[in-house]
């Protein structure tokens, strides 16, 4: 390396311009590494690839927000990447590491769950809380214990819930409203047709609201093996069979079973939030445990709390004890290590 | 036909993974090797007990003599594999240690003097004749366990021995082809060595574990036994590493292969097929075993036959000009998962081996190669065209990525063999925490197969990690329990060499 004495080369060796330098190589040019003894040859596949899937699989809806409330929304996409992506290479140059591709999905889900309104500044703000609060001081990616999307999320609803709570808009219009199909439930009864939810013809965050292509999006990375079935499947399941049951009982309080499935942010709760392998149970039972507790908190609070919508407070909730639900799960499964069997 | 067919049972083992239409496939073409101007016969057990040698150099030796025997029950006697004189016991360098090798000039003959006894009129010999002619015919060498008969060549007595399973389940990356080995004489050998086993060993249940594509040939030789028990059938989905017996014990008959001790301390025999045929050829033919089929595998090789080699015979000489050249080629022993690297061309193919493997070192990896579509690329997931298309997949030793933290994906847990939390373990070794919750999370039962290296998207060292965890444990005195629950007594544990 005869490089290193240029100027070039010093700087490409500098602290700050080494891992993003090596973060390029290793897009740019591809793994220069082998295998060291056995097994000597390994998968293609790797994390890159693995984000990468998964905001692929974002598009469908990403694309439908940006049609539906036209060029906002890609400004806001672009401050959540630019401002998060900020944060993700200062920390890469402190810890001397390579920039994580996990923020890939964070930069694009975070606006996805925002009103279509929201403020470019709030957009930087949230998810610059998200990333730093939400995963950087955890020690980054695979350590976090929390959604950083959705710990940003919560964080500006909570500091500027003025803005949070009354920049919603229907598709193709102008008009503010307050009311998303939820809000409506509560406030009227009224129940939105389920054709309109599913083309995502309603109020709601801008990504939460084209349903089909969330629904290919998320079934697309089950069969990818990127996502585990256990989790959208027990959360809504539960999700579905309480308000059944529920909605047989008290009507008034509780929304019918498909709406509840087809409205608000369940569908990409469900599936791309709930689902983060980092923040989710990392045993079997332990995700479908994780499902059915997010889908009985999500009925509880949209069924009788102040709240219209829950899938936020119950991921972030559900998040916070999937470390314990880990341990009751390994502590039952290896009870009888003692004895052999 | 029917009831041929209740006699072939399928079965299914847990965890995993089928490794399809890889490059270098070993293909349906047998080559035999000219016998080789010097052979090195290590005088040594398989299981690595020192032999003491019968010849001394200078002295004049027969294909199929025995050179080197032990006084333990379980010493397996060494062959001279050609015909020629002993030019020297000299200590060769093997794997970090010294072994004490035979080393034979070669007369360049092919022939081998016939034992006696054989032919095919073997039934008529009583079990302790049979029994020496097995001895003698260097066919323990070639099972992993060895071979148990009256005179020794295994850990257990003959008698003792409840289960023989027969198998060649196609786990591996590069399986042997059945058709080379049941050309010509092979499948009626095999028939012969099924009934062979079954006099040989009486009081044992015979099992023949096929993949599911050779289903046929299970029905055809299943429930064959004239008089005695006969043969039950298996077929299994390829997936490796079920080849190994603590995964294809459990598999076919229930019962677990507990750390630290082989399927024979239980009573299971488990065999390939190729030594079942060479057993054949001792006891029909006379034929010691004096030879070995070995696969050249791998993109390494300009072409990918099955060689017949003599056992001795350095490995360079068997890969001889088939080694891509203008490449850097790395060449791996018996498998591309488990085999270790050949560094030294000059050791001998030995009784056990099966593969030489030669795959091509990638330092240069591909622009963008987390975007392609991957038409050749083989994946835990499904995220490759590969998965959609019948295109052979390539192999080479690039990690393809780079590595990264630990995302609890669950790709090594869905594949471990051995239903471990393989994220779970090698956090505890990553972070030194080397403890008693370890051996509660089972961390022995690990097969050190390297499926969870494989899958693993982070190019994390997993199985290193968790073999470490275990050396580290052994080291602190946590080592696995005495297996006094597993039926055999105490005596039976496994031994440990000095």
């Amino acid at each position: 390396m005869s490089k290193l004495n240029s100027p070039i080369g010093k700087l490409a060796h500098s602290r700050v311009l080494k891992p993003i330098l090596h973060t390029l190589q290793g897009i740019v040019l591809g793994s220069r590494e082998t295998t060291v003894g056995a097994p000597h040859f390994v998968d293609h596949i790797d994390i890159k690839r693995y984000m990468g899937l998964v905001v692929l699989a974002l598009l469908p809806t990403t694309i439908a927000a940006i049609v539906f409330f036209g060029g906002h929304v890609a400004s806001m996409i672009l401050a959540s990447y630019l401002v998060g992506g900020v944060i993700e290479v200062a920390f890469a140059i402190i810890r001397k590491k390579d920039i994580e591709e996990g923020f890939l999905v964070t930069g694009l889900i975070f606006p996805l769950i925002l009103p279509p309104t929201t403020p470019l500044w709030v957009v930087g703000v949230g998810v610059g809380f998200g990333v730093f609060f939400g995963k950087e001081v955890f020690g980054g990616t695979g350590r976090n214990i929390f959604n950083p999307a959705l710990v940003g999320r919560l964080f500006i609803t909570i500091a500027f819930p003025a803005i949070m709570s009354a920049s919603w808009r229907a598709p193709f219009s102008d008009a503010i409203t307050a009311a998303t199909p939820l809000g409506m439930f509560k406030t009227t009864g009224a129940v939105a047709p389920a054709l309109g939810l599913l083309l995502g013809q309603t109020p709601g965050s801008m990504g939460e609201l084209f349903r089909l292509g969330i629904t290919a999006g998320g079934l697309f990375l089950m069969v990818m093996r990127v996502s585990d079935w256990r989790i959208p499947l027990a959360y809504l399941g539960s999700l579905f069979l309480l308000s059944l049951v529920g909605h047989s009982l008290s009507p008034q309080s509780v929304a019918p079973p498909l709406f509840q499935l087809l409205s608000g942010g369940v569908l990409l709760g469900a599936m791309f939030m709930a689902t983060d392998p980092v923040t989710a149970p990392a045993t079997k039972s332990g995700k479908i445990v994780l499902g059915i507790c997010c889908g009985t908190l999500t009925f509880l609070i949209r069924s009788f709390s102040g709240f219209t919508e829950g899938v936020m407070f119950s991921i972030v909730l559900m998040n916070a004890f999937s470390p314990l639900i880990d341990t009751i799960v390994l502590s039952r499964r290896y009870k009888s290590a003692e004895t052999g069997r | 036909m029917s009831s041929e067919r209740m006699n072939v049972q399928r079965k299914r083992m847990a965890g995993g993974y089928r490794f399809r239409r890889f490059e270098g496939r070993p293909e349906p073409v047998l080559e035999q090797m000219p016998v080789p101007p010097r052979v090195f016969i290590p005088l040594e057990d398989p299981r690595g007990a020192a032999l003491a040698p019968l010849v001394k150099s200078g002295e004049k030796v027969r294909a199929g003599q025995i050179i080197a025997a032990g006084e333990q029950d379980e010493a397996r006697p060494a062959l001279a594999t050609v015909n020629g004189v002993v030019e020297d016991l000299r200590e060769i360098a093997r794997a970090g240690r010294k072994v004490r090798t035979a080393v034979i000039v070669s007369d360049g003959t092919a022939t081998w003097t016939p034992m006696s006894g054989h032919g095919p009129g073997w039934e008529r010999l009583s079990a302790e004749q049979l029994d020496g002619l097995i001895y003698s015919s260097g066919v323990p060498r070639l099972c992993r366990s060895g071979f148990p008969t009256r005179l020794g060549g295994a850990a257990i007595e003959p008698g003792r021995v409840e289960h023989v399973i027969v198998q060649e389940t196609q786990s591996e990356v590069y399986p042997v082809s059945l058709q080379v080995l049941l050309d010509g004489e092979g499948a009626s050998r095999l028939a012969d060595g099924l009934r062979i086993l079954g006099k040989a060993l009486p009081g044992a249940a015979l099992h023949l574990a096929l993949s599911l594509d050779q289903k046929d040939l299970a029905e055809r030789l299943a429930g064959r036994l004239d008089g005695g028990g006969g043969i039950r059938g298996w077929v299994v989905e390829p997936k490796y590493p079920l080849h190994r017996e603590e995964v294809l014990v459990p598999t076919l008959l229930g019962r677990r292969v507990p750390p630290g001790i082989s399927a024979l301390d239980l009573g299971i025999l488990v065999l390939d097929v190729q030594a079942v045929i060479q057993l054949a050829e001792a006891v029909v033919d006379g034929k010691p075993a004096l030879e070995r089929i070995v696969t050249l595998s791998g993109p390494g090789f300009t072409r990918n036959p099955h060689v017949r080699v003599r056992i001795g015979t350095p490995i360079g000489e068997v890969i001889g000009e088939a080694l891509r050249t203008g490449r850097k080629v790395r060449v791996v022993l018996n498998s591309a998962m488990d085999g270790e690297t050949v560094t030294d061309l000059s050791l001998p193919i030995e009784a056990q081996h099966t593969h030489l493997i030669a795959l091509p070192e990638d330092e240069a990896g591909q622009p963008f190669f987390f975007a392609r579509p991957g038409f050749r690329k083989d994946s835990y997931s499904r995220s490759f065209l590969s998965s959609l298309l019948p295109l052979a997949r390539s192999v080479e030793t690039n990690l393809h990525g780079d590595p990264r933290p630990c995302i609890n994906c669950s790709y090594c847990e869905n594949v471990c063999p051995a239903q471990l939390l393989p994220h779970l373990l090698h956090r505890y070794v990553q972070h030194n925490l080397i403890e008693e919750t370890l051996v509660h999370y089972r961390i022995f039962r690990c097969l050190d197969c390297n499926l969870c290296t494989y899958v693993c998207p982070s190019k994390i060292p997993v199985a290193r990690l968790i073999r470490e965890g275990k050396e580290r444990l052994v080291a602190e005195g946590l080592g696995p329990a005495q297996p006094a629950a597993a039926g055999g007594n105490g005596e039976e544990s496994p031994k440990v060499n000095a």
